[in-house]
């Protein structure tokens, strides 16, 4: 009957079976009789009579036959002819399985671990069997942790599963799951899992209104664990020769009564320090940090260990570890200035408190006079500016409201050095604003990270704020907590005020935002720019002074204040090989099965970036299988990237390697960390209170993995199918009008045949 | 030294609160008041629809498209003076600073403030100011808080520059030994570049008025690396910076050569 239906061009939908079926019309029988009163006659009073030309009553009937079909067809059409099809409707046909492979599985509880657990409840209490007895459905499976996949019944009996998912995303899983089979299908859900969700959406904010019963199976004990970690908070990638590196972490103890936990320092696998970290009383999560000496050039790894526990639940969190690069330092700094100002005497004093710092500027006094400064010590007046020698060895360029004709000579000398990587600038904010400096549509302007030609001034006094996102720079990080480095940032004396700009240039990045309001959006204040290889940061207002100076009576000193300036010109040096290739690495560490963007800079012989350049790097752990990584070019010029997600755990040796014309133009090496992602561990007892509540919402039951049977018995709902009713409407099928076409066309063949007009 | 516009300090600090001049040579801002009163007066004489009214309403608009964006006014430099204990006139010379601070505008364009005010050690507002200027003839005194709070400015980036104006050596001596027991005052010799940073003084100090017959030094102490106090003794650069015809001894050389080496202070003192 489906066939029949499809045959004229209609969809019986989900309707499996035809149970009955009525014709009817959209205006009654009625109309219908009307109309054929109406129209019938008319049709055949034209008929007839055969224009007195002499037929067989065979023919005349067989004309009549098809006036009237055709005049029966159209009234039926006018009327709206239509049918009413009732038939049965599958429904809760489906069942699904789903089953956590996640890390927090592993967990071993009274000698088991969860998986296990669940390997039981399959395998050996034959849940699979039980669920297909009781509700006739063969349940489909799948696994999940961060991402969901569908699993084989042989995968299941086999129980080949690990515990290796990173993450745990709940939401995801059950959403993808009820999408794919159709939420009106499904049964119910059985979720084998421990409930520890850690990433993406609130499983109750994202499931709640789920219509497909969830069943909980819980794996695990809840109560029975016990757990000491540490984890390192960003840490640092890049040392100066000769300093101290702050590194911050955090020491989660779990059911631990502790007063102090002891944390080893391991420098390359040997013991540098041991630390006692106090626990106050009740605490189960201890911030602490320490500072590591960066006493010899090199690249080194560090690891952070917290003892190991009898009976812990996992040792993976145990330790955590960086890799630090420590360069030479040599911060170079060269300020070029319009006029003396108190912003330019603090921020020379905060560079000073660095010994490894040297400091030179040129102050104009007078349009005649320049004042000279070599590594802090004034070196006499000189009538102009000799900045050639000073910027070929300068890390950062700091300039503060000079006119743009003083530096228009040395203009391609400073983008050449701030595109290779070379030298930082820093823009502090000129006293009447840069475009009456004559920088709009100069060279210099190109560096900038805002349109200098839409420059306005708005001297309305306003806080500086750092944005939503943390801070992923050192320099914003003044104080080891992030909530009180937020609040430090809002407590900072006012500016007076601010320049403002139309919105920063494309790949340009706010570092810092103001309390003033700017087209509905806080304004910048600290903006900063990749150009090439180097880093151009701008200040948008000022004057920044009374963040050190007026700090200095308060408990926070001038010390955040010292810690920004240098460590923003820290960055802003940028110090790189002078090699044609680098290899840039994204961070201290990366993490197993999460991705990590590695950048290769590629340039010729004449230090020109080759942007045509075939780049591959081969990355490779101790006594594992290299990988080889092809890179393509990024909008950057000279820039080529690749994403490594690493698979094991360890120290990978990079080993990149550009190629232009078939000609090697060079090879980087660098190492990366990766660590195994401890977000599994962060919570890791058993969530009961979430799953039951999810259960609750959704109308299923939450379980001990244990109690497979009580959990098959509950399964309320159980298959069948519903009774539905479709109208099909004659006036949609092509066939009806084909047929009601057919009928004139039939007559005028047989009266042409037949020798009639 | 200015005798004729010494008022009691009392009454000084209640001038100085109401923000008004303590000098009476400093009325300009109720001349300039009269003034665009006046100019207020003639405009309202100009009937609206008049071509001098048409004129004016066209100027305006011009002026405004020429003006362009508010230009910005900001990290303007200002010197209070330090209200000290112990007796002191610590009000002396109140043209002084205001008058320096004009001149930083006009020769070498700095952002100024050149008001005449004072603030104690004690003050809450006191790490607004990077630079303080003391003068005065009598005893300067400052309590162990106020020791405190000082040595704190000073050694976080402060610049303290006292002015003798005379009378006021051996409390000062006494009072900076408090605030730095282990330093002493050192002479700061001609070819520091404190005489040499806008206009150039070889033989250092220059002698502006005189007390004791005796020559101008120069005195400073220094930590970690900085002059923190400049103490010019038997100079009084201070009365050479006063309003013209407060000293009539004083000529326009002389006045010119203590407002050259004032600049020099203050422009060593944010270049440092």
């Amino acid at each position: 009957m489906r066939c029949l239906f499809a045959l004229l061009g209609f969809d019986l939908g989900p309707i499996q079976a035809v149970e009955t079926m009525n014709l009817g019309f959209s205006w009654g029988w009625a109309a219908v009789v009307l109309l054929l009163a109406l129209l019938l006659p008319l049709f055949l009073w034209f008929l007839r009579p055969f224009e007195g030309k002499p037929i067989t009553g065979g023919l005349a009937g067989g004309l009549t036959a098809l006036r009237i079909g055709f005049v029966v067809g159209v009234v039926c059409l006018l009327a709206g002819l239509r049918c009413t099809v009732t038939g049965w409707v599958p429904q809760k046909n489906k069942l699904a399985v789903l089953i956590d492979t996640s890390r927090s599985m592993s967990i071993v509880e009274e000698g088991k671990s969860r998986l296990e657990r669940v390997r039981q409840a399959l395998v050996d209490d034959a849940l699979l069997t039980g669920l297909e007895r009781q509700t006739g459905l063969s349940p489909a499976l799948f696994s999940f942790a961060g991402t969901v996949a569908p699993l084989a019944a042989e995968d299941v009996a086999s129980f080949a599963l690990q515990a290796e998912g990173t993450q745990t995303n709940l939401s995801k899983a059950i959403g993808d799951v009820a999408n794919h089979l159709g939420e009106g299908n499904l049964l119910g859900m059985v979720v084998l899992t421990d409930g520890g969700h850690n990433h993406g959406d609130n499983p109750l904010d994202a499931l709640g209104r789920l219509r497909t019963p969830l069943y909980f199976l819980a794996a695990g004990r809840a109560g029975q664990t016990r757990d000491l970690a540490v984890t390192l908070d960003r840490p640092p990638s890049l040392g100066y020769l000769n300093s101290m590196t702050r590194v911050r972490g955090e020491i989660r103890l779990h059911r631990v009564a502790t007063d102090t936990v002891p944390v080893q320092i391991r420098r390359d696998g040997k013991l540098v320090e041991t630390i006692a970290v106090p626990v106050p009383a009740g605490q189960s999560r201890v911030p602490f940090a320490f500072n590591i000496p960066c006493e010899t050039e090199g690249t080194f790894t560090y690891a952070v260990a917290v003892p190991q526990l009898e009976n812990e639940l996992t040792l993976e969190n145990n330790e955590s570890g960086f890799l630090i690069k420590v360069v030479k330092e040599r911060l170079k700094v060269l300020i070029v200035a319009n006029a003396p100002s108190w912003d330019l005497a603090f921020l020379r004093w905060a560079l000073k408190s660095d010994p490894n710092s040297h400091v030179d500027a040129w102050v104009r006094l007078t349009d005649t006079r320049w004042s000279r400064m070599e590594n802090f010590v004034l070196k006499g007046i000189r009538p102009a500016p000799e900045l050639g020698p000073d910027l070929e060895d300068a890390d950062v360029l700091v300039v503060s409201g000079v006119a743009e004709r003083v530096l228009a000579p040395h203009a391609e000398a400073i983008t050449r050095r701030v595109e290779a990587g070379k030298m930082g600038l820093l823009v502090l904010p000129a006293a009447r604003g840069y475009r009456p400096l004559g920088y709009a549509g100069s060279p210099l302007a190109a560096l900038l990270p805002v349109d200098v030609g839409t420059e306005a001034w708005r001297g309305v006094p306003s806080s500086l704020a750092l944005p939503a996102a943390e801070p992923g720079y050192a320099f914003l990080r003044l104080l080891d907590d992030p909530v009180e480095n937020a609040l430090f940032f809002k407590a900072i004396p006012k500016l007076d005020g601010l320049f403002t700009y139309g919105p920063p240039k494309p790949g340009a990045e706010v570092l810092l935002t103001s309390s003033l309001d700017q087209n509905g959006r806080p304004a910048p204040a600290l903006v900063q720019q990749r150009v090439g290889r180097g880093q151009v940061a701008m200040l948008l207002g000022g004057p920044l002074w009374p963040m050190g100076f007026k700090m200095v009576p308060t408990d926070r000193t001038i010390k955040p204040y010292t810690a920004f300036v240098l460590n923003l010109c820290k960055w802003l040096a940028n110090r790189r090989e002078d090699a044609l290739v680098t290899l840039e690495t994204p961070s201290a560490r990366g993490f197993v099965g999460q991705p990590s963007v590695f950048r290769v800079w590629v340039m010729d012989s004449r230090r020109q970036y080759v942007t045509a350049a075939q780049v591959s790097a081969v990355v490779e752990a101790k006594g594992r299988e290299p990988v080889t990584l092809s890179f393509i070019g990024t909008s950057e010029k000279g820039c080529y990237e690749a994403t490594f997600v690493p698979p094991w755990r360890g120290l990978y040796a990079v080993t990149a390697t550009a190629r232009a014309q078939g000609k090697v133009l060079g090879e980087a090496k660098g190492e990366f960390l990766v660590e195994v992602p401890t977000a599994e561990f962060d919570n890791p007892e058993v969530q009961v209170e979430l799953m039951q509540q999810l259960a609750s919402a959704t109308g299923g039951a939450f379980f001990p993995v244990e109690q497979t049977a009580a959990l098959v018995r509950s399964l309320r709902a159980t298959p069948g199918q519903k009774r539905e009713t479709r109208i099909l409407d004659f006036r949609d099928s092509y066939l009806v009008l084909a047929l009601l076409l057919a009928l004139p066309l039939a007559e005028w063949i047989l009266r042409r045949t037949k020798g009639l007009s | 030294m200015c005798r004729r516009h010494a008022v009691p300090g009392d009454r000084a600090e209640a001038i100085l609160a109401r923000g008004k001049p303590v000098c009476p040579e400093m009325h300009q801002p109720f001349t300039k008041a009269a003034t665009a009163m006046n100019l207020f007066g003639r405009a309202a004489r100009w009937r609206i629809g008049s071509p001098r009214y048409w004129a004016g309403v066209l100027m305006l608009l011009l002026g405004l498209a020429w003006a362009g964006p508010a230009a910005a006014e900001w990290g303007a430099i200002a010197i209070p003076r330090v209200q000290y204990g112990g007796g002191g006139d610590w009000y002396t010379g109140p043209t002084s600073i205001p008058n320096l601070l004009k001149a930083a505008a006009e020769r070498l364009g700095l952002p100024t403030r050149p008001d005449h005010f004072a603030i104690r050690i004690s003050d809450p507002e006191l790490f607004s100011y990077p630079m303080l200027y003391l003068a005065g003839h009598g005893n300067v005194k400052f309590d162990d808080q106020e020791v405190n709070r000082l040595t704190a400015w000073l050694d976080n980036g402060g610049f303290l520059w006292i002015n003798d104006s005379y009378g006021i050596d051996r409390s000062v001596r006494r009072e900076l030994r408090k605030i730095y027991p282990d330093k002493e005052l050192a002479l700061v010799p001609p070819d520091h570049p404190i005489f040499h940073q806008v206009y150039d003084f070889p033989d250092g100090l220059p002698k502006i008025h005189e007390h004791d017959g005796k020559p101008p030094q120069a005195y400073g102490i220094f930590s970690k690396g900085r002059l923190v106090v400049f103490y010019t003794y038997e100079s009084d650069i201070g009365d050479g910076l006063e309003d013209e015809g407060v000293h009539p001894t004083d000529t326009p050389e002389v006045r010119e050569k203590a407002m050259q080496m004032a600049l020099n202070i203050l422009v060593f003192a944010l270049s440092q």
